[in-house]
């Protein structure tokens, strides 16, 4: 087929275009990659209608209304529990208010304390529930397939196959929402600023203050991982005894930013996830990161706004610095490398923090 | 990509059969956001999309012994709800109430839109919502099924209940009246200006 006289209107309505914008179909995307490398002369027209698919997209985003959609609910409920108390089948009424926005939370560990109790050191959780053990439900999933579990408080889990979820039969009643898991789960948990939502895993807990998170904790593991998408997130090691909530000591994690804990040594090391994402797609443009001969303080300033991360570097030192450089949808890292290498600089990670390392520009 | 139910939908349909209360409430959270999106767009008479929705997911729970798992739940959601707003809205004979409340829209963002909107809208942004704002309805219709919520043209066609042509047609011409207006507009518009010249 030949789109050299197609117009922007022919291409941003064609499907596989689209297909291939979005990423959503590797047959499109691998034909429009070919077909562009090999008709460069369509690129402008083709830039053009990407930008118009990208745009359309984002003007027809409202944002989530959570309160909206929680109130829509409690009305259904409520239809619904008054149409089967009209026909004689009553249910089991949910008192359940759901409050406003749910949070997101992604959550992974792998830790077989939970239900088959470890023989060495930090005992105090599976002591603690094995007493109790008929106090607690147990989901456990021997599929391969996420099962989907609605918790009383509204949560929804999504328990990854070989995954056992396991908490208090009336964990609602109590002064935290606290659960514990075995394997790997996708959470949405209900807000309720009076009742935090707690994921126990190994000698760590996670509190949930914000939106999405994960949690790496295999079972024979020397370190455990919990890392960040978006909102943020407590994460404390478990002191003696207590099922409580540790008063201090948390760590408190942002976006793209992670933690270490190294079991051993009972220490913990932040630093920033793998391979950082943007913060917020949105308000990032199509050539927000070109940049011809841009002072090198103000390609920084971009960047940690676009990831939420900090970067060190002398201003006065490298006040000669410019960058010339088209950069795009490079990963956070090829963007560093790619900056350090034109302006002969180096840079490194400690602490979260990105370290640029210049002696300057001529 | 055709929209086809996952195992994972099958399970939750499965257990929504068999009464399973967590199962509805599963769907129903998996599906609500994108119908607010979706009936906020064709009607700007919020309570009517509203009732709409739980009127939807009412009579969902209420026949579901003997509603058959429809092949794409999603695609089989939107259809209902349109369905539901357009009769309701015959119902209460407001038929113009829907350009006039567009028409406000787009002189007035509403206080609800800009407290749920993004935060830092880019006045760039608005102009493109503006100019798809004057587009007639269907043409609006199909640019948010297609763009936003990624239904294929057959699948928009299905849900609009127009023929396949039809639906390919109101998106070409949208996106057709939609670049004669960047274009015209491109002074007044730097945000265009910056993309139709890169």
């Amino acid at each position: 087929m030949d789109y050299r006289d197609l117009s922007i209107e022919n291409l941003a309505s064609n499907e596989s275009f689209i297909d291939w914008v979005n990423k959503s179909d590797p047959e499109a995307v691998r034909y429009w990659d070919l077909y562009l490398s090999s008709h460069p002369e369509i690129r402008p027209q083709v830039e053009k209608a990407r930008a118009l698919v990208l745009n359309l997209r984002s003007a027809e985003e409202f944002g989530q209304n959570n309160q909206q959609i929680d109130s829509i609910w409690t009305s259904i409920q409520s239809k619904v529990d008054t149409h089967e108390q009209a026909s004689g089948s009553s249910s089991r009424k949910s008192l359940l208010i759901l409050t406003s926005a749910a949070l997101l939370l992604l959550c992974a560990a792998s830790a077989v304390w939970l239900f088959y109790p470890p023989q060495s050191n930090d005992r105090h959780t599976s002591d603690y529930y094995q007493q109790k053990l008929s106090d607690f439900v147990e989901q456990v999933n021997e599929s391969t397939l996420p099962m989907k579990i609605q918790l009383d408080d509204g949560t929804i889990v999504m328990l990854d196959g070989k995954s056992r979820l396991k908490y208090k039969r009336t964990f609602t009643q109590d002064s935290s929402r606290q659960v514990y898991l075995l394997g790997k789960a996708y959470f949405e948990v209900m807000k309720d600023p009076y009742k935090p939502f707690i994921v126990h895993s190994n000698e760590i807990l996670v509190k949930v203050l914000g939106t999405s998170f994960r949690v790496e904790s295999p079972e024979h593991g020397e370190n455990i991982l919990v890392s960040v998408k978006t909102g943020r997130v407590s994460v404390f090691a478990v002191p003696g005894n207590s099922p409580n909530l540790p008063k201090r000591g948390g760590i408190v994690l942002s976006p793209n930013q992670q933690v270490t804990y190294a079991r051993k040594e009972r220490s913990f090391q932040k630093s920033l996830v793998e391979s950082p994402d943007l913060l917020t797609t949105k308000t990032i443009k199509p050539g927000d990161f070109v940049f011809d001969n841009a002072p090198i303080a103000e390609v920084f300033r971009k960047i940690e706004t676009a990831y939420g991360v900090e970067i060190i570097f002398n201003e006065d030192v490298m006040k000669n610095c410019y960058l010339t450089a088209p950069l795009g949808n490079e990963s956070l890292h090829d963007k560093l490398q790619i900056i350090c290498a034109t302006i002969g600089a180096g840079y490194e990670v400690i602490d979260a923090n990105i370290v640029i390392n210049s002696a300057g520009c001529p | 990509m055709p929209d086809i139910n996952t195992p994972l939908d099958e399970n939750i349909w499965r257990s929504f059969k068999d009464g399973d209360k967590a199962a509805f409430a599963a769907l129903y959270r998996f599906y609500a956001g994108a119908l607010l999106n979706y009936g906020n767009r064709i009607s700007s008479d919020q309570t009517l999309v509203e009732d709409s929705i739980q009127d939807l997911f009412f009579e969902l729970w209420k026949n579901r012994q003997r509603t058959t798992e429809p092949n794409s739940i999603r695609l089989y959601l939107f259809k209902a709800l349109r369905y539901k707003i357009y009769r309701n809205r015959k119902v209460n004979d407001f038929t113009n109430a829907l350009d006039i409340g567009l028409i406000q829209e787009l002189t007035f963002p509403s206080h609800e839109s800009k407290l749920i909107g993004i935060e830092v809208e880019s006045a760039q942004m608005e102009n493109l919502r503006m100019l798809v704002r004057q587009l007639p309805r269907r043409q609006q219709e199909a640019i948010n099924l297609r763009f936003y919520h990624g239904f294929s043209n057959d699948e928009i066609a299905a849900i609009m209940g127009v023929n396949y042509q039809s639906a390919c047609n109101f998106i070409f011409s949208a996106l057709r009246k939609l670049k004669l207006n960047l274009n015209v507009s491109v002074s007044s518009f730097a945000f265009f200006l910056k993309i139709f010249l890169t």
